[in-house]
C-alpha cells in the first residue's frame, strides 16, 4: 500500500534550481513555461481518462511522462505527486488514485501560477 | 558534432536542445524511438545520442539494442536520459547497450561533461578502428579493410549484375632476396616506396585522385581501394569498371611504374611484380572467392616467368577447383583403399628373361578411373602425403615380390624396384622403415632395389652417402633413376655405392633418330660399366631400340616393347605363360644400325 506521505512535499517551484538548469537563459525559461501551459493540460486529461478506465499501465506511463516534465521545470511537489501516481499505476493500486490525481492537478496549477509570476518578475 | 535527442516530452527536448546547441553541437530532435533508430542507422547519422527510455512505440532500451545489434556501422555513444531512477533500471539500461545513464532532471553541466567523456571514447574508438584497418608500415588499408570493401562490392554486384569490379593481386617478385640481401629495414623502405608507386598507378583519370602522401590516414582512390595484405603482397579493388581492359590497364601501369629502380642506402634495386586479375563477371558469391582467384592468377603469372599479369579465366578457376578436389580426394584415397601398384617387367637383353619388375603407383580414383602418378604425385609431395603413400607402395611391392618368388621360383630370384621420393629420402627413419618392411614381408633384401633420382643424391651429398651405406648394409640394391636428366656430378657419383644406372627414356626414345642421344646412351653405358654397375634402359618401345641397346652392351631394358605396367593379376598371367624366356627378342636390324652410324 502506498502512503500519500511517501511523496515528500517540497516547494511548489524550486526557482534557483530551475535557473541553474536553464543556465539563466530567460528566453528558454519563457519557452518552457509556454510548453508546460500547452502540454500539461493534455497530459493531465490523458491521465484522468486512464484513472477512470482503471488502466493501470496507462496511469503508470502518463504519470511517468508528467513526472519527467514537472521535474525538469522544478515543480517539486507536483513532480512528487506524479511519481506517486506512477508507482500506484505500476503496482496496480487503484485505491486513492482519484485523490492523488486531484492533488497533482492542484500542485501543478499552483506551481504553474508561481512560475508564471516568477517569469514575469524575472523578465521585467 | 551531431547529436540526436530523442524524447517524447517537449520540455526535455527543448532543454536538451538549447543546452547542447550552446555547447556547439548540431542537434537533431525526434519524438519517438522509431525515428531515433532510423536517424542513427542512416549513413551520415549522429555518433552521439541522448535517448529517453519511455517513449511511444519503440522505447529507448529497444533503440539501444537495435543499434548495438548492427555490424559494420560506426559506433554510436548512447546516453539514456530518463526519469527511471532505480538501480535495476540502470542495470537494464546498460545491459541494453547504453554507454551512460542519467536521470531527470539533469544538471546541464553534468550532461555536457558526460558527453565530452563520450566524445573522448568515440575518438579513441575511431583511432583503434582506423589502426585495426590500416597497415602500419604503408598506412594503406589492410586486409581487413580490403575484404570489407570487397564484400560490399560482391553484395552490390549480386543486386546489380551489370555492376562490374576487378581485383588485382600484386606480388613483388623475389622480394625475399631483397630482404636477405639488404636486411628487413631496407626491405620495409622499399615496400613503402612500392606503395607510393602503386598509389599513383591505381589512380584513374576519371576519378578523384588519391594522395601519394603515405603518412596520411587510410586512403582510397575514388572508388578504388589499394591495400597491403602483408609482406610483399598488395591488392587493388577497382570498382565500377567497364570490362576486363580496365584491370589490364592498371596492371600495365603498375609494371610501368615499377620499371625505374628503387634506391635503398645509395644502392639501386630493381623490382618487378607478378599480378593476378579476377573480374567480377564470373558471379562470385563471396569476397574470399574472388580474392582467391586473383591470387591463383598471380601464381600463374609467377609460373609463366614473373613480371607479368594474368587474368583468371573460367578454365583457371576450374583448374584451381580441380586441384582442391584432388587434394581432398587424395587425402581420403588411402582410407578408401584406392591406391594400386602396377608392375612393369625388367627384361634381360641376353635372352628375354624377366629378371624383375618396377613397382609403379596408380590411383583408382572414384569417378575418374585410373590416374597416373604424374597427375597426383606432385600434389602428394607438396602436401607431404607422399610419405604415407611411399611406404605403402614399398610394403605392397615387397609383399608381392615375396609371393611371386614363392609362386614362380627362379634363379636368381625376381627383384622389385621401388621409387623413393626426395621427401622420403629426407626422413630420418627411412632405413629403419625399409628394414622393418623387409622383415614383415619376409623378403630377401637383395630382391629389393630402391630407385632414387639424381636430385636426391646431389642435394646433401654427405648425408646421402651415409644413408646409401646404411641401406646397402641391409643388403638392398640401389639404383639411380632417370640418369642423365638431372644435375649429376660424375665425380660424386663414384662415391655412392650404386648398383644400377637407369638410362632415362628421353635418350632411349631419341637414339634411333638422333646421333646425340645415341652418343649419350653409349657414354652412359660406358660410364656405368666402368663403375661396375648394371645398366637398365627405360622406355624401350621398338625392336630397333632393343637391337641398338644390345649392340651397345646394355644388359637390361623395360618399356612398352615388352609390356606396359600391368596390375598384379595381369603380371601373373604373363608369368604363368612364360617358361624361362618370357619375351622373344628381335632379330638384329642391320639397316637401322647403318642409318644411325651415318
Amino acid at each position: 500500500m502506498i502512503q500519500h506521505g511517501d511523496c515528500s512535499p517540497k516547494l511548489s517551484v524550486d526557482l534557483p534550481e530551475l535557473l541553474t538548469r536553464v543556465e539563466n537563459d530567460r528566453e528558454l525559461l519563457r519557452e518552457l513555461l509556454r510548453i508546460v501551459k500547452e502540454e500539461l493540460p493534455c497530459l493531465l486529461q490523458s491521465l484522468q481518462e486512464a484513472v477512470i478506465r482503471g488502466d493501470n499501465r496507462g496511469v503508470e506511463v502518463t504519470a511517468h511522462t508528467i513526472k519527467g516534465m514537472l521535474a525538469n521545470v522544478s515543480f517539486a511537489r507536483a513532480a512528487a505527486s506524479a511519481a506517486c501516481l506512477e508507482r500506484m499505476g505500476q503496482q496496480c493500486v487503484p485505491q486513492g488514485l482519484p485523490e492523488e490525481l486531484a492533488r497533482l492537478e492542484q500542485e501543478a496549477s499552483l506551481a504553474l501560477a508561481e512560475l508564471e509570476t516568477c517569469c514575469t518578475e524575472i523578465i521585467r | 558534432m551531431k547529436i540526436l535527442v530523442a524524447d517524447d516530452d517537449a520540455i526535455s527536448r527543448c532543454m536538451a536542445q538549447k543546452t547542447l546547441e550552446r555547447e556547439g553541437y548540431e542537434v537533431l530532435v525526434v519524438e519517438n524511438g522509431s525515428s531515433a533508430a532510423e536517424c542513427l542507422s542512416s549513413d551520415e547519422g549522429p555518433r552521439l545520442a541522448l535517448l529517453d527510455w519511455v517513449m511511444p512505440g519503440l522505447d529507448g532500451l529497444s533503440v539501444c539494442r537495435q543499434i548495438r545489434s548492427r555490424s559494420n556501422h560506426p559506433y554510436v555513444y548512447m546516453i539514456l536520459l530518463t526519469s527511471k531512477e532505480s538501480k535495476e533500471d540502470m542495470v537494464m539500461g546498460f545491459e541494453a547497450g547504453a554507454d551512460d545513464y542519467l536521470t531527470k532532471p539533469c544538471d546541464p553541466k553534468e550532461l555536457k561533461a558526460r558527453l565530452r567523456a563520450g566524445q573522448r571514447i568515440l575518438q579513441l574508438q575511431d583511432k583503434l578502428t582506423q589502426e585495426a584497418r590500416q597497415d602500419p608500415l604503408t598506412r594503406l588499408p589492410n586486409r581487413t579493410f580490403f575484404l570489407d570493401q570487397l564484400a560490399r562490392c560482391v553484395t552490390r554486384a549480386k543486386r546489380h549484375p551489370d555492376h562490374m569490379f576487378a581485383v588485382l593481386f600484386v606480388d613483388i617478385d623475389a622480394f625475399k632476396i631483397v630482404n636477405d640481401s639488404f636486411g628487413h629495414f631496407a626491405g620495409d623502405q622499399i615496400i613503402m616506396q612500392i606503395a607510393e608507386r602503386l598509389v599513383t598507378s591505381v589512380r584513374r583519370d576519371d576519378l578523384v585522385s588519391c594522395s601519394a602522401d603515405v603518412t596520411g590516414p587510410v586512403r582510397q582512390s575514388g572508388e578504388d581501394t589499394l591495400a597491403r595484405m602483408g609482406g610483399d603482397e598488395f591488392t587493388i579493388l577497382l570498382d565500377d569498371i567497364r570490362d576486363a581492359s580496365d584491370g589490364i590497364r592498371v596492371a600495365e601501369r603498375i609494371q610501368q611504374k615499377l620499371v625505374s629502380p628503387f634506391l635503398v642506402g645509395g644502392q639501386e634495386v630493381s623490382i618487378t611484380a607478378s599480378i593476378g586479375i579476377a573480374i567480377s563477371g564470373t558471379g562470385y558469391s563471396t569476397a574470399e572467392d574472388i580474392l582467391r582467384d586473383a591470387d591463383t592468377a598471380m601464381y600463374r603469372a609467377k609460373a609463366l616467368g614473373r613480371s607479368r599479369y594474368e587474368i583468371c579465366d573460367p578454365a583457371m578457376h576450374a583448374s584451381a577447383v580441380g586441384r582442391l578436389k584432388l587434394e581432398t580426394d587424395l587425402r581420403r584415397a588411402m582410407d578408401r583403399d584406392e591406391f594400386r601398384v602396377h608392375y612393369q617387367p625388367i627384361v634381360s637383353l641376353r635372352g628375354g628373361r624377366i629378371i624383375g619388375f618396377e613397382a609403379l603407383l596408380r590411383w583408382q580414383r572414384a569417378g575418374f578411373g585410373l590416374v597416373m602418378p604424374g597427375e597426383f604425385v606432385p600434389v602428394a609431395e607438396e602436401t607431404g602425403q607422399i610419405l604415407v603413400i611411399g611406404l605403402w607402395v614399398l610394403r605392397e611391392a615387397c609383399r608381392q615380390m615375396r609371393a611371386w618368388n614363392q609362386q614362380f621360383p627362379s634363379d636368381p630370384a625376381f627383384t622389385v624396384a621401388v621409387n623413393i621420393s626426395a621427401k622420403q629420402f629426407a626422413q630420418p627413419d627411412l632405413v629403419t622403415e625399409v628394414e622393418r618392411i623387409l622383415r614383415e614381408a619376409c623378403l630377401n633384401p637383395h630382391c629389393l632395389k630402391l630407385e632414387l633420382t639424381e636430385s636426391v643424391t646431389m642435394r646433401e651429398v654427405e648425408r646421402a652417402a651415409r644413408i646409401f651405406g646404411e641401406l646397402k648394409s641391409l643388403g638392398v640394391c640401389l639404383s639411380m633413376d632417370d640418369f642423365g636428366t638431372g644435375y649429376s656430378s660424375l665425380s660424386q657419383l663414384r662415391h655412392f655405392p650404386l648398383d644400377i644406372l637407369k638410362i632415362d627414356r628421353s635418350f632411349v626414345s631419341e637414339m634411333e633418330g638422333s646421333t646425340e642421344s645415341y652418343a649419350i646412351v653409349q657414354t652412359i653405358l660406358t660410364l656405368g660399366r666402368s663403375l661396375g654397375m648394371e645398366m637398365v634402359a627405360e622406355g624401350v618401345e621398338s625392336a630397333n631400340q632393343v637391337n641398338l641397346l644390345k649392340s651397345l652392351g646394355c644388359e637390361y631394358a623395360q618399356g612398352y616393347y615388352f609390356s606396359k605396367p600391368v596390375d598384379q593379376e595381369g603380371m601373373v598371367e604373363v608369368l604363368l605363360k612364360s617358361s624361362g624366356s618370357a619375351y622373344r627378342l628381335p632379330q638384329q636390324s642391320v639397316l637401322h644400325q647403318n642409318v644411325i652410324r651415318e
